[in-house]
């Protein structure tokens, strides 16, 4: 305890923070009033305020807060607030972080040091980053108790900053010098600053362009997202003209988007500076974010100054290497140039590998590009011959077959069944109204129409159908059983009917008859009832009148004989009837009766009559017939059956059949049901046919799939086009709406293609020019995905007799990997061409220099050496064009400039041209007339030459080289005969191959790559001409081609 | 007559060392750009600009064409330099005032220069 007196003097030599704590009313707080404070509370405090450093006590279990005037200025604008308030609620935005640290203290006695700790406090209405060196150690009382917190604090915030700022300032200084050139210069720059991050949270760099008067450019810009660089305008496009910085104090107003980096509120300061000073080559300014968690105060504005300045400096460093440096490569040139001769030597192996590798390559390629294209052919030759086959097995079918085509219902097929049906008539390629025209007015043809529209199948049976004779006379009705089978193009839209007819008028008629003569029967049976009551009635009479009683007796007896009578008649015409007849009589159904036909159907004897339905055939168990055949006995409806399916049992084997069947009841005058009828057709083979024929197309259908192949078919006449789903597909289309030739097929073609496949196709569609024949490559863009497909289409118009164009159909396949792999190659080839060339004119370039300062001395080795070095770059160089002469002969680049000129001339012209460079051989051009051709003279004339070139190379010094021009009927043919080596049978088939060189021990040292032969070829080939090769090892060969003669 | 002065963007440095001596010899003034200083094509002053086809690898045409869309450029007649043998094509395409084509003969070179240097005087005098 210390009296109050004592505490008052210790707090009033405290100065101001002393004051205040006299004035507080300690009561009110944990700490209590001053008189009760402990004994070492008192030391403490009157250490603390009158010590010169910062220092804070943190009293008691809520370590309230005293402190002296040093220590007033680290809470800023909380002081003297924070006077006796528990730590806690002094520092709600660190005391999470420190709270571990009081309470060791307090209760385990120990002490910290934290030297330069970072702590982010608010003290002047935002959060500032902080740093302080800090103790905090415990207040011992002399019992040994600890009482509070004693806390002696520096604020180490301008250090610790000033020296971060520092390090950025000696990272430029140290990079001062280091730059080559502007890029590299930038790249130090962005380094350096994006690690700045927490002084430069942004920065933007615009350089002045050489003109005068125009404005910064943004070169460089960090820690910003691109948008917002490139729209950001500022207050200045210039830095003022004394470079004093241009603070931006509401950043908001000219950046797209805050920018936030590093510390986590936004940066909405800024300040622009200038990097250079008036002489400088590299001028412009800066734009430097400024940390939202430091005051923008002079010391802030002079570090980014300097940054800006050495920005500046750096750049201009650059600058200034690069012109020095180029003065230091031009007398580099010199060494250079000495150097050029064994760098030719290196290019020529170069040259050598390259070319292996290109071998290799090309030969790849080649072998891809075969395998695929013969997968192709196949697969279309095999969808051939599956539609031949179907075609085949439809004419042949068993049963009637017709296809009706498109809306007009035009008899497309018919096979040789249908036709029988109707032998008189003229059907194929007729509407079938033109061919039947009765049948307007019969509901069949209002079933084949909902057919058409509706696409659903429809199974008639005994339809009568009644055909009027061709002279207008005679009408006869006949019945049918038919299935009309809707067929569906390419593009699931009905375009025709698939008839399957089989005619059961006969079939009909006996039913009818059998149906008559029971009817017959029934009536007779009532009139012998009607009798009996009638006998009966006139009983007393018959006793009395014999007269009557005789006559009656012989009317019955005539009524039994008729009775008879007319049974055996419906017997003898069910045992009789075409089609397989059968009665089964009562509930258990015994069969009474079966036809010949029918016994045949159920493989059975006559044995099986007066048995059981059951019992007569025991393969029925399990099947639904006995079923069927009851509920017409219970219900006394007709059932009829259609391609059902039954297994009866024939010579001890069940056979799979299918049946058209009725089940008739028959009912005695009373209308109760006494039987059944049973008519049956076997229509197995029919059934079978179309299920086979159903399969065929499937298959089709298969081949087509597995070949990727899409199909189109354009038909003329009525000018619809449909894709299948494939040809959508490749086109880009997944719908299944109509398509047209102009809005789906012109419009989906590549621009680059367009015009040339339209015109391709308006000539496909000119027999004399085409013959209908059609084989393109093009490109299409998708309508949907809008994807690039390449995609290879072949195709036959047909034509009616007067040659006009009826149908164009066809299949398309998707190439497009073989067509990237084939420019990936073409590219591949015009880059190492270029990657060749490039150095050899450098050589070139170089060596011509010296030659030309050569000329004008005295040293002959030097003027010959350089001279062969000249001659050796042009041959390398002529060779590297062959290779991309290649790549353009394949993509198709080149084209032939073709003009009338005398070929004699120009073969004359280019033995002349040989002749100046080639002394080992004589070459005699024989006596030759004037022949006039029209085709391209530059590649003909490099034709010759190069048969020249080869006449000379493979054939010893001294010997001759003959060459001959005559006409042949309407070809031109130059020869050029050597007395060389020759050329053996099975190299002579490959030398117009790329690439292809005889092995020989003499041809060995014969320099060439193989490619004058294969483009000569090309050449000669483009203008429909030949080439070829007469030749015999050891006496020499002819080499010889043809033009086609003309102007 | 003043000296006319030559901008010369050619990637490959030795090329650049040795054209930029034939057109000294010739008494042109020459600014060599490697491809990081093409974009010096832009502010240029020279009389005429001789432009590496493969420049930042193939982007040389678009360069040219680049100049010929800018009112002020335009009239500087631009001849390519270049390996491919469709050249005529290019230089149609991008609108460039003349070509040689790599490898060259040096007095080709200078008589394209020349050629080039006098048509694009007589369009920038009376255009």
């Amino acid at each position: 305890m210390s009296d109050v007196s004592t505490i008052d003097r210790i707090l009033s030599g405290g100065d101001h923070t002393g004051a205040i704590i006299q004035n507080i009313d300690w009561s009110i707080t944990t700490i209590g009033s001053p008189d009760t404070w402990p004994d070492s509370l008192v030391s403490a405090l009157s250490v603390g305020l009158y010590s010169g450093f910062p220092i804070a006590i943190y009293w008691g279990a809520d370590f309230t807060l005293l402190y002296n005037d040093a220590w007033s200025s680290i809470p800023g604008d909380k002081h003297p607030w924070a006077l006796g308030k528990p730590g806690a609620v002094v520092w709600p935005e660190i005391w999470d972080g420190l709270r571990e640290e009081f309470e060791t203290v307090l209760h385990e006695g120990r002490s910290y040091r934290r030297p330069d700790a970072l702590l982010l406090m608010h003290r002047y209405g935002y959060t500032e980053e902080c740093y302080f060196d800090y103790t905090l150690s415990p207040i011992i009382s002399r019992e040994g108790e600890i009482g509070g917190v004693y806390n002696a604090v520096i604020e180490t915030t301008f250090k610790v900053i000033q020296e971060r700022r520092n390090k950025v300032i000696s990272e430029f200084i140290q990079h001062k010098y280091l730059a080559h050139h502007q890029d590299e210069a930038l790249q130090f720059i962005g380094n350096i600053l994006t690690h700045a991050a927490e002084d430069i949270p942004f920065y933007m760099l615009y350089i002045f362009p050489g003109h005068v008067g125009r404005d910064a450019e943004l070169t460089a810009y960090g820690n910003i997202t691109k948008a917002s660089a490139k729209q950001a305008k500022w207050p200045a496009t210039q830095p003022s003209d004394d470079g004093s910085p241009v603070v931006i104090t509401d950043l908001r107003q000219y950046l797209r988007e805050e920018v936030v980096n590093f510390w986590p509120e936004p940066v909405s300061e800024a300040v622009l500076l200038p990097i250079s000073k008036d002489e400088a080559s590299v001028k412009g300014f800066v734009v430097f974010g400024a940390s939202a968690r430091k005051r923008l105060d002079d010391a802030y504005i002079t570090f980014l100054q300097t940054v800006a300045i050495h920005t500046g400096s750096l750049l201009n460093n650059a600058a200034a290497y690069e012109t020095n440096e180029a003065y230091h490569r031009e007398q580099a040139l010199n060494e250079e140039l000495a150097a050029a001769n064994e760098e030719l030597t290196a290019i020529n192996e170069e040259l050598v590998q390259t070319q292996t590798s290109l071998n290799e390559l090309n030969q790849e390629l080649e072998e891809r590009v075969e395998t695929r294209t013969l997968e192709v052919l196949t697969a279309q030759a095999a969808a051939v011959t599956e539609r031949d086959r179907l075609k085949r097995f439809l004419m042949d079918a068993p049963a009637a077959i017709c296809i009706l085509n498109g809306p007009e219902m035009n008899y497309e097929l018919v096979n040789a069944s249908y036709q029988q049906l109707l032998p008189e008539r003229q059907l194929l390629g007729l509407p079938i109204l033109q061919a039947l025209p009765e049948i307007e007015d019969q509901p069949i043809w209002d079933v084949l129409h909902k057919v058409y529209q509706t696409g659903e199948a429809y199974h008639g049976n005994e339809v009568p159908v009644a055909f009027i004779s061709p002279d207008g006379g005679t009408a006869e009705e006949r019945y049918f059983n038919f299935t009309y089978q809707a067929k569906h193009g390419p593009d699931k839209v009905v375009d025709g009917i698939m008839v399957f007819a089989f005619e059961v008028t006969d079939m009909v008629r006996s039913r009818q008859l059998v149906e008559e003569s029971y009817a017959q029967l029934q009536a007779l049976n009532e009139e012998v009832a009607a009798t009996n009551e009638e006998l009966a009635a006139t009983n007393e009479e018959l006793i009395t009148t014999n007269e009557d009683l005789y006559a009656t007796k012989a009317e019955l007896e005539k009524s039994i004989s008729e009775l008879e009578a007319s049974e055996n008649r419906f017997r003898a015409l069910i045992q009789h009837a075409p089609v397989a007849i059968a009665v089964v009589n009562g509930p258990d159904l015994i069969l009474e009766t079966a036809n010949t036909a029918r016994l045949e159907l159920w493989g059975k004897t006559k044995d099986v009559i007066g048995l059981k339905l059951k019992d007569a055939l025991p393969e029925m168990a399990g099947q639904h017939y006995l079923q069927i055949l009851s509920a017409v006995y219970e219900t006394g409806r007709t059932y009829h059956g259609n391609e059902s399916r039954a297994f009866v049992e024939r010579n001890g084997v069940l056979t799979e059949g299918f049946y058209n069947f009725v089940y008739e009841p028959i009912q005695d005058g009373d209308g109760q049901v006494t039987g059944i009828i049973l008519v049956t057709i076997d229509v197995t083979q029919q059934v079978q046919a179309r299920k086979a024929l159903e399969g065929a197309q499937d298959t089709l259908k298969f081949a087509f799939v597995a070949a990727e192949l899409g199909t189109f078919d354009l038909d003329l006449d009525k000018g619809t086009l449909s894709w299948d789903d494939r040809c959508r597909e490749l086109f880009g289309v997944s719908h299944h709406n109509e398509v047209t030739y102009e809005k789906d097929f012109v419009n989906g073609l590549h621009p680059d293609d367009r015009e040339r496949i339209v015109e391709i196709i308006n000539n496909v569609f000119v027999r004399s020019i085409s013959n209908g024949d059609y084989d393109v490559e093009y490109r299409t863009v998708g309508a949907e995905d809008e994807r690039v497909r390449w995609v290879r289409a072949k195709g036959k118009a047909y034509f009616d007799e007067n040659d006009k164009p009826l149908r164009f159909v066809g299949a398309v396949l998707d190439i497009t990997e073989q067509k990237l792999d084939e420019i990936r190659k073409n590219d591949f080839i015009g880059m190492v061409s270029h990657e060749l060339k490039t150095p050899l004119t450098s050589l070139s370039a170089y060596v011509q220099v010296l030659l030309s300062k050569a000329r004008k001395g005295e040293d002959k080795f030097t003027l010959d050496a350089l001279t062969k070095t000249s001659q050796q770059a042009k041959k390398m160089s002529n060779m590297i064009n062959g290779f991309l002469n290649i790549s353009r002969f394949e993509s198709g680049k080149i084209h032939l400039e073709k003009s009338t000129f005398e070929l004699d001339s120009l073969v004359k012209d280019a033995i002349d041209e040989t002749l100046l460079v080639v002394s080992s051989h004589t070459i005699t051009l024989l006596p030759c007339q004037p022949i006039q051709v029209y085709a391209d003279g530059g590649k003909i004339s490099s034709v010759v030459t190069n048969l020249l070139s080869n006449a000379v190379k493979y054939s010893p010094r001294g010997t001759n080289i003959e060459v001959s021009c005559i006409v042949t009927g309407s070809m031109a043919r130059v020869n050029v005969r050597d007395e060389g080596i020759g050329i053996s049978p099975q190299d002579q088939e490959k030398l117009f191959d790329r690439y292809y060189r005889v092995e020989s021990k003499q041809a060995r040292y014969v320099s060439g790559f193989g490619i004058g032969l294969y483009l000569s070829a090309e050449i000669i080939h483009r203008h429909d001409g030949e080439i070829s090769v007469e030749s015999e090892p050891g006496k020499g060969s002819t080499f010889w081609f043809t033009l086609p003669v003309g102007a | 007559m003043t000296q006319k002065k030559i901008l010369l963007v050619e990637t490959d440095d030795s090329l650049r060392e040795i054209v930029a001596y034939v057109l000294k010899d010739e008494g042109f003034d020459v600014i060599k750009a490697d491809p990081d200083m093409a974009f010096l094509m832009k502010y240029t002053t020279a009389d005429l600009i001789l432009l590496d086809e493969w420049v930042n690898r193939e982007g040389g045409d678009m360069m040219c064409r680049e100049i010929k869309a800018v009112h002020e450029l335009q009239h500087i007649p631009v001849v390519i330099l270049s390996t491919a043998i469709n050249i005529e094509e290019i230089v149609e395409s991008c609108k460039a005032d003349g070509f040689v084509r790599k490898p060259f003969d040096v007095d080709d070179l200078l008589g394209e220069v020349k050629r080039c240097l006098k048509t694009g005087l007589g369009q920038s005098a009376f255009a």
